[in-house]
């Protein structure tokens, strides 16, 4: 129900604000008004130029203000201990922190939203957007930081399908991608395309992990990568349609030969490959030495060789064609208590030297484009994706609604058979 | 008189209160969410009931709930019931088994099953010992039949049935049984005729508190069932994760009504057995 009113959102959104994101920056990012219940900020009248000399005053007001982060490892420690330091030091503004689940933090700003209170959190780095995306506030973030002037606009205005058009700001780069056991899987054998993929798991029957799409992203990112990859053109754009409603999808997804090829490609490659319950359970199957090759995040793979939870010897690439990528990243409620503490606090998460804290000690892919991979010590280096294939590999996902239909076809046509 | 009728309902009051916010009220929205007379709802229908039943999906995770609940409950009655009555006689040891045998009850759910995922993966310790002797393990994590969801189940479901039906067991008068042996009743028909019968409210409850809890279960599934098809408990919170609330409170009333069928057989059993034993004086 509330996806049909996220898809719906996403599909007036799209609408309101078509391509040209940058036209009025000091207009709402969606709908015909600011939406936010603290109005101490005229947010008409601020821009990248007048950013601190407006918040500043009116934040140090605000005194403190709280701030949830969800769980990956690099971006905890990044906010624990060095952007939320920094931040009190430099503002003498008090942050709350919680680390606080995306399923379990966004129904707390739902009911608070619901009854009218302010939300728990002045600012939410999370893996979803909220479901009505009005709890979010719809302001430009990415066009008036001045911490966001160089992100990759790729990464600016769209998250996993949804146009939130600047109100989420992405904080956290992360890929799907294939991981695999160099110690096992040498040379010729990496996995290059789907066919390769396909060819080594015959060769090597249960030797392949791939996460169900049912339960883990680097499984739906996959199905996501293959569709990409073996439908027609034609089909591809009608499904990376970002305002494609439920009939569209089921039209597409269930009425039309567009997914057959992919239906097709699974059902081959599950007669030799495992299927998983979730990332973390494709990697420990890896770490069992039970598969070598399998889909994973590449920041989680990182974290689970550096914690020496999977061989050294494990690394990742992109398939050819793609496998999708993006950023997670961080909204302000509109909500929220602390508009101005929160509208200062979300700059500075994008401040250069955090980011390039956070590339280097965490390999933590950065949103910002004048911070490349370079910046990650030569050792870590390797246990990432090759900058060449890094470049060219990305790809972004479909609306969620499709993203569910197609989960609940793939489910059909091919964990059913 | 009327001061007693006035009196009882507010006696009353604090315990029946207490039930109807904590247990009515949430069982009240879920149902009339499932018929979508919720927040979110668009007015009375039955087809997000009907969906549970027509959705492949959603069928098939409704069996293997069913499955989840039934098969473990099925074979931890055939060995918590021999192990009860083995509780019953006098053999060496006896007080450390007694003591033992619990152990797995304090353990919980969550723990349960990372443990059985640790020892019985591909990969994983047994297969680690094995390995030295040229062997493997089979595939009983991930497998179709969800072997090693019903194992974990198993190892956390004996004991506490067990417990139970032990003591129904030993409260039947020690003389019953030498009674009928000396009427000419075989040991099996002694059993069978005599012990069995009159313990049955014991392991009717039993059974029926064993399908319940693991009709819910969540962990076992999540960590070591099939990817497909998932319990309603995993769709339920996969669900919450989209924040499809109608899809909670559907699945979430099939699975109360299977439960409350449940519940009526066992009623309907224990009064037929209590009725039968009645008659047979």
């Amino acid at each position: 129900m509330q996806l049909k009113c996220l898809a719906a959102s996403a599909a007036v959104i799209a609408a309101m604000t078509g391509a040209a994101h940058a036209a009025d920056v000091t207009g709402p990012a969606f709908g015909d008004t600011f939406n936010v219940t603290d109005t101490s900020v005229d947010l008409s009248q601020l821009t990248r130029e007048n950013f601190y000399d407006v918040l500043v005053p009116l934040a140090k007001k605000d005194g403190e203000m709280t701030f949830y982060s969800y769980w990956p490892p690099a971006p905890l420690v990044v906010f624990q201990n060095q952007i939320i330091p920094a931040f009190e030091k430099k503002y003498g503004i008090k942050v709350h922190f919680n680390s606080v689940e995306t399923n379990v933090g966004l129904p707390q700003l739902d009911a608070a939203y619901k009854e009218g209170k302010p939300s728990p959190m002045d600012g939410y780095f999370s893996s979803d957007l909220p479901a009505d995306l009005n709890e979010m506030a719809n302001i430009r973030l990415t066009d008036i930081l001045p911490n966001a002037a160089d992100l990759d606009p790729s990464l600016a205005y769209e998250y996993r399908g949804i146009e939130h058009n600047g109100a989420y700001v992405p904080f956290h780069g992360n890929q799907t991608v294939i991981a695999f056991n160099s110690a096992f899987v040498k040379g010729d054998e990496v996995p290059q395309t789907f066919e390769d993929l396909l060819a080594y798991s015959k060769a090597n029957p249960g030797k392949v992990a791939i996460t169900s799409p049912l339960r883990g992203g680097s499984g739906s990112g996959f199905l996501t990568a293959v569709s990409h990859k073996l439908m027609s053109d034609d089909c591809v754009a009608k499904w990376m349609d970002l305002s494609a409603d439920e009939a569209a999808a089921d039209k597409l997804v269930n009425n039309s030969e567009c997914f057959a090829p992919v239906w097709a490609y699974f059902n081959d490659l599950l007669e030799t490959a495992q299927i998983t319950n979730g990332n973390t359970d494709t990697l420990n199957l890896m770490a069992n030495g039970v598969a070598n090759v399998g889909t994973a995040w590449e920041d989680l793979t990182f974290s689970y060789v550096m914690g020496n939870q999977l061989p050294d010897t494990v690394r990742v690439t992109i398939l050819n064609g793609g496998q999708p990528g993006g950023a997670e990243g961080a909204f302000i409620p509109s909500n929220t208590a602390n508009l101005a503490a929160a509208l200062l606090f979300m700059d500075e998460i994008l401040a250069p030297e955090h980011q390039a804290w956070k590339l280097a000690g965490f390999a933590s892919r950065s949103p910002k484009t004048e911070l490349d991979a370079s910046l990650i010590p030569a050792e870590a280096q390797k246990l990432l994706v090759p900058a060449d294939i890094y470049e060219e590999g990305r790809i972004s996902n479909a609306n969620p609604v499709m993203s569910r239909v197609v989960r609940d076809a793939f489910a059909a046509n091919v964990l059913d058979k | 008189m009327r001061r007693m009728a006035l009196d009882l309902p507010l006696l009353l009051l604090p315990g029946v209160g207490f039930l109807v916010l904590t247990f009515g009220l949430p069982l009240y929205w879920a149902i009339t969410g499932s018929l979508g007379l919720g927040a979110d709802g668009t007015g009375f229908t039955l087809m997000h009931l009907a969906d549970i039943f027509l959705e492949t999906k959603f069928r098939k995770g409704l069996m293997m709930s069913l499955y989840y609940a039934i098969a473990p409950t099925v074979l931890t009655l055939f060995v918590a019931i021999p192990l009860a009555m083995l509780l019953q006689k006098s053999f060496p040891g006896r007080k450390l088994f007694n003591g033992l045998y619990k152990i797995p009850l304090a353990i919980p759910s969550i723990v349960a099953a990372f443990m059985v995922l640790t020892l019985i993966e591909q990969g994983g310790f047994m297969d680690r010992v094995l390995v030295h002797i040229g062997l493997s393990m089979p595939k009983i994590v991930r497998d179709q039949f969800g072997i090693g969801v019903i194992l974990s189940t198993l190892w956390k479901d004996i004991p506490f049935m067990t417990l139970i039906i032990a003591g129904a067991f030993g409260a039947i008068p020690k003389d019953m049984v030498p009674a009928a042996r000396s009427l000419g009743a075989s040991r099996t028909r002694a059993f069978l005729m005599v012990e069995l019968p009159l313990a049955m409210p014991g392991v009717t409850a039993a059974t029926l508190l064993c399908f319940v809890k693991s009709i819910g279960n969540f962990a076992a599934p999540s960590l070591l069932g099939p990817a497909y098809p998932l319990p309603l408990s995993i769709q339920m919170y996969d669900a919450y994760r989209e924040g499809d609330w109608i899809a909670i409170y559907s699945m979430g009333t099939v699975l109360i009504i299977v439960s409350f069928i449940v519940l009526g057989a066992y009623y309907a059993l224990t009064a037929r057995t209590l009725q039968h034993m009645k008659r047979e004086g």
